[in-house]
């Protein structure tokens, strides 16, 4: 789930910090180093947690020798990105190494970011030469989780589903058992309950959601794999914090239940977003007063409601949420929920989009309750990485234009956060306040320019957010693609770059006469890819 | 005695070319002798304001400048040397003793500063140096300064070319001479001469080019001021855009013919031009002088240079004439020269010389932005600086209007009971205060007595931050304690 806080910046900053520290935990280029560790191994652990029988049946009798370390098995993957300067190209491809395991119903859970666009998909049961091709059948990329099936339903035969337990308790022993680096084999560490709280999820940099983190050793290849206890699954193991030592995060039951019953339509919708901003005000004891509280009040203070969300219209700056559903929230900004003390968006964390949830806020210095409707509530700028998606663009004169993303963003390097132009770095920090016109669904920027004497001028508006062309606003790639094809009044599209006095002036005829020739000198296959 | 004079001057500028040298070694012994008399060397106590903590000074700090005679009492040197300087002092070659100098006149925007001596401390009058204006490109040039060991000092460097810059501390740019690959590095205000006579002072040294102020600015300086109010030089009130792009040309509706002239792309509030010209224009000549389409011009003396020498050399309150290209048609606009103080634009470029404005209120801290406040993110303070911030500065810095004449923040929070619960606060700009909207810095003042009756103060910052509510009465009854825990003699500066 996506949320704001007053540290406004925590998404945006943390995606700075801590994409540098965090690494996900799919392994690139498995290699052929041979640390061993043996099936005995595994059945041994096994024992110290006493097995908990399956809750069903199997349907033929179970086969001698078979372990729940059997149903954790290998992906090998091949991933290839989007590029996100000139979409109709794709960037460069990797291979790695992930885990998976098997659930009910016959699939196998694993991370997003193991299969996010995925090229080729294969599956590897533990110690059987085999390989099963695979395909990936729902991905939830704001929580990190995939549903990847194989294509041979004999795959499925000697293995056994693992079932799903609740929270760990920190300091608890849990057991990881997944294909890190360093060997072929299937490879169990050992470690406890280290913290939990709500944290960064780095497949998409900015999602928020639960975190809990052992001190098990999770390293590259162990993602997707299952932590367990009491021979249930308490968490898939996912990412680690590099700068640290023994720090290793998995994603808990609560967030795993929640993906699995979102697609049970056949669709992944998502986790809801609050899409406010909120300020634990309430601490100085002059603006509690200021807000016309009582005394005993306790609760969060919204700062701003995010324009065409669920929110608007509901709920306004200066009002002080004091329950969320069951739960009362404090002066933190925080609830008593799954025994522990989490911030308060954790309530609606539990819903699925579509449904709602009960607030209880103040007003003027009134109590009164209304209902949040759960929806992702993005923004025209989103703060997190997309994945699986062709990126759309539109190419005239040379001049390529896409979408606004982080994706782009980070095409300006290690250090994009302080490289990339100033514009697009105002927008990122803070399109949700400087623009306040409801009808914009995404920024458009010129992402390449394709040479040619028809832009030979143009290089100065490069990585530019388009604002208006020939005087009408922008509001979607759509709106550049209509504009641009239109015949300006005096043969000359004026484009009016954000944050830029000085309009980009293209001779629209020339344009127009040229745009074969450039489609075909750089290979560009269709002039857009817009979907409808 | 002055036939030889003549004659030797001859030899020597015929000579100096070939570089022969003993020809030079005798040009430099002579002029050493005469520097004895001309030279000084400045020892300078600065103290500017912590930018983060501006009721505190900082640290006492001394620098070392240098300068010449250009009359019997009368010092010129660089501007930069008179930045928050507190006392200034010179010494004379061969002499031990520091002479008082005091700030007679100062241009931070042509870097130049001219400094009066105590009369009776200084002792015998200093023989002035006369600047000739001269340009030789490819002569040799020697520069010469008093060293702080009383040691007469020399180096030499190429005079390269003729350019308009902006020089390190300034917002505008002027005339300098460049000069390349000195034999030594050289410092602010050195003296540079070109044989025997004097072209101009250093205004900045580096590895490989040193920036020279030339003695047409010099003596432009000097002759305003002596004036009993000093006027400056004009200010460009305008940015440009190279205007290559024949589209953008048919666009404009330009003529073929016309192949030259410089885009206005912005318009600021303040300068020469702010109140003539609209973005769009064409500026096609200035005074005359035809620009070609990266708005420069060709100087009988300079080569190409940068259009705004030409309002940069001027006095305001003249006039000029603009020819440019607007809605399709040539006109000729009529420009007053104007200029303005660092001070007056929306966020200042500088602040030297004076006690930033701020005020401590129940522990939050407000001031004003300025380019320098920037520096508390470090080198690569474009890229780090909050945006929010930063885009004032980059685009709005030449554009203050009766609106919006200050950027005030709440710079940060100096924690206390009283403001529990916004201590992380900082970097916010304030919209209003108590209702009232925050124009410039002192307006707060007259904020703070709106709404008697109010036990609070609530001020309200720009993009969605939160409201800050201040008790009144708790704030009057800490304050005291507030500024003995953190240091604070002076609680506010407010002009």
């Amino acid at each position: 789930m996506k949320r704001f806080t007053i540290k406004w910046t925590l998404p945006v900053l943390l995606t700075g910090i801590l994409v540098l520290a965090v690494y996900v935990c799919a392994a690139q280029d498995s290699n052929s180093v041979q640390t061993q560790s043996t099936p005995a191994q595994c059945s041994e652990i096994a024992k110290e947690s006493p097995a908990v029988p399956p809750t069903s049946p199997p349907t033929n009798a179970e086969p001698e020798n078979i372990t729940y370390e059997k149903s954790v098995v290998m992906l090998q993957v091949v991933q290839q990105r989007w590029d996100y300067k000139t979409p109709w190209k794709q960037d460069q491809m990797g291979r790695g190494v992930g885990t998976g395991f098997i659930i009910d119903g016959k699939r196998i859970l694993t991370n997003a970011h193991n299969v996010s666009n995925i090229k080729y998909l294969e599956v590897k049961k533990q110690n059987i030469a085999q390989r099963y091709p695979a395909k990936v059948v729902q991905v939830g990329h704001d929580c990190d989780l995939a549903i990847v099936d194989v294509e041979d339903p004999s795959f499925y035969d000697d293995m056994l589903p693992l079932q799903f337990g609740d929270i760990p308790a920190v300091n608890s022993a849990v057991t990881t058992c997944g294909f890190p680096v360093g060997g072929m084999q299937v490879s169990i560490t050992k470690g406890v309950v280290s913290r939990i709280e709500v944290g960064n999820y780095s497949h998409t940099q900015a999602d928020m959601h639960l975190l809990v983190q052992t001190d098990a050793a999770i390293n590259p290849g162990n993602s997707g794999g299952p932590v367990m206890q009491n021979g249930k699954v308490v968490g898939v193991a996912f990412q680690g914090l590099k700068a640290a030592e023994n720090i290793g995060y998995m994603i808990p039951t609560t967030i795993i239940r929640h993906f699995l019953s979102d697609v049970e339509d056949g669709t992944y919708d998502g986790f809801p977003s609050t899409a406010v901003a909120v300020f634990e005000g309430l601490h100085n004891p002059a603006y509690k007063a200021y807000l016309q509280l009582p005394e005993n009040a306790e609760g969060i203070v919204i700062l701003f409601v995010q324009q065409n969300s669920t929110a608007q219209d509901i709920f306004k700056p200066g009002d002080v949420f004091t329950k969320i559903g069951d739960f009362n929230i404090d002066n933190d900004g925080m609830i008593k929920i799954h025994d522990l003390s989490l911030d308060w968006s954790e309530a609606l964390e539990q819903k699925q989009v579509g449904e709602s949830i009960d607030i209880t806020f103040y007003r003027d210095g009134k109590s009164q309750k209304a209902q949040l409707k759960a929806a992702l509530n993005l923004p025209a700028l989103p703060w997190t990485l997309q994945f699986d998606k062709q990126p759309e663009y539109y190419v005239y004169a040379g001049l390529t234009f896409t979408p606004l993303s982080r994706n782009y963003l980070q095409t300006f390097g290690r250090n994009w956060v302080t490289d990339m132009p100033f514009m697009l770095r105002y927008l990122f920090y803070n399109s949700l306040q400087i623009t306040t016109d409801p009808n914009i669904k995404e920024y458009v920027v010129l992402s390449e320019i394709l040479p040619h004497e028809i832009n030979a001028y143009c290089t100065g508006f490069l990585s530019q957010a388009v604002e208006q062309i020939n005087g009408v606003r922008i509001y979607s790639l759509k709106d550049v693609v209509t504009e641009l094809q239109k015949d300006p009044p005096g043969g000359f599209h004026q484009i009016q770059f954000m944050g830029d006095d000085v309009p980009m002036i293209l001779d629209a005829a020339q344009c127009r006469a040229k745009q074969k020739d450039i489609l075909a000198k750089y290979e560009v296959p269709t002039e857009a890819f817009i979907k409808e | 005695m002055k036939l030889i004079q003549i004659l030797v001057i001859i030899a020597g500028l015929t000579m100096c070319t070939s570089c022969s040298p003993a020809v030079k070694k005798s040009t430099l012994s002579e002029i050493s002798e005469q520097m004895k008399n001309s030279l000084v060397n400045l020892r300078i106590s600065v103290e500017g304001y912590e930018s983060l903590q501006p009721w505190k000074q900082q640290d006492v700090a001394q620098k070392t400048g240098y300068g010449c005679a250009v009359g019997p009492y009368l010092i010129l040197t660089t501007a930069d040397n008179a930045a928050n300087a507190t006392v200034i002092q010179a010494r004379r070659y061969a002499k031990n003793e520091f002479i008082p100098a005091t700030i007679k006149a100062v241009d931070y925007e042509c870097n130049l500063c001219l400094l009066e001596l105590d009369k009776n401390a200084a002792g015998q009058p200093f023989q002035p140096i006369t600047f000739t204006e001269e340009y030789q490109p490819e002569n040799e040039l020697f520069i010469y300064w008093l060293s702080t060991g009383g040691h007469l000092t020399t180096a030499r460097g190429i005079l390269d070319r003729a350019q308009c810059e902006s020089n390190p501390i300034s917002f505008n740019r002027t005339l300098y001479y460049i000069l390349t690959n000195p034999s030594r590095t050289a410092s602010q205000a050195n003296i540079v001469f070109d044989g025997r006579k004097a072209v101009g002072i250093v205004s900045w040294a580096g590895a490989s080019e040193v920036g020279v102020v030339p003695s047409e600015s010099i003596n432009r300086f000097m002759k305003a001021a002596q004036k009993p109010q000093y006027k400056g030089f004009g200010a460009v009130g305008f940015d440009v855009y190279a205007l290559l792009d024949p589209a953008v040309r048919k666009f404009l509706k330009m003529p073929e013919d016309i192949q030259h002239g410089v885009y206005v792309s912005q318009v600021f509030t303040l300068g020469t031009g702010s109140t003539e010209l609209k973005t769009g224009d064409v500026i096609l000549a200035i005074d005359g002088k035809t620009l070609n389409p990266y708005g420069r011009y060709l100087h009988e003396r300079y080569d190409r240079l940068t259009f705004d020498y030409l309002i940069a050399t001027r006095t305001p309150g003249e006039k000029i004439p603009f020819e440019i290209f607007r809605d399709g048609e040539k006109i000729t606009l009529d420009v007053e020269v104007k200029n303005f103080s660092a001070a007056d634009m929306l966020v200042p470029h500088y602040e030297y010389d004076k006690q930033p404005e701020y005020m401590v209120l129940g522990g939050y801290v407000f001031q004003k932005l300025t380019r320098d406040y920037f520096l508390l993110w470090g080198d690569n303070w474009p890229g780090k600086a909050s945006p929010h911030l930063y885009q004032y500065y980059l685009n709005k810095a030449f554009n203050p209007t009766e609106d919006r004449k200050d950027i005030v923040i709440l710079s940060y929070v100096l924690p206390a009971p009283l403001n529990l619960g916004y201590q992380e606060q900082g970097r916010l700009v304030v919209s209003t205060w108590n209702g009232m909207k925050i124009r410039k810095f002192s307006d707060i003042k007259k904020a703070r007595t709106l709404n008697p009756n109010s036990p609070f103060d609530i001020v309200e910052f720009e993009l969605d931050s939160p409201k800050i509510v201040i008790p009144r009465q708790m704030a009057a009854l800490y304050d005291p304690q507030i500024a003995k825990i953190y240091g604070i003699q002076k609680m506010e500066n407010i002009n």
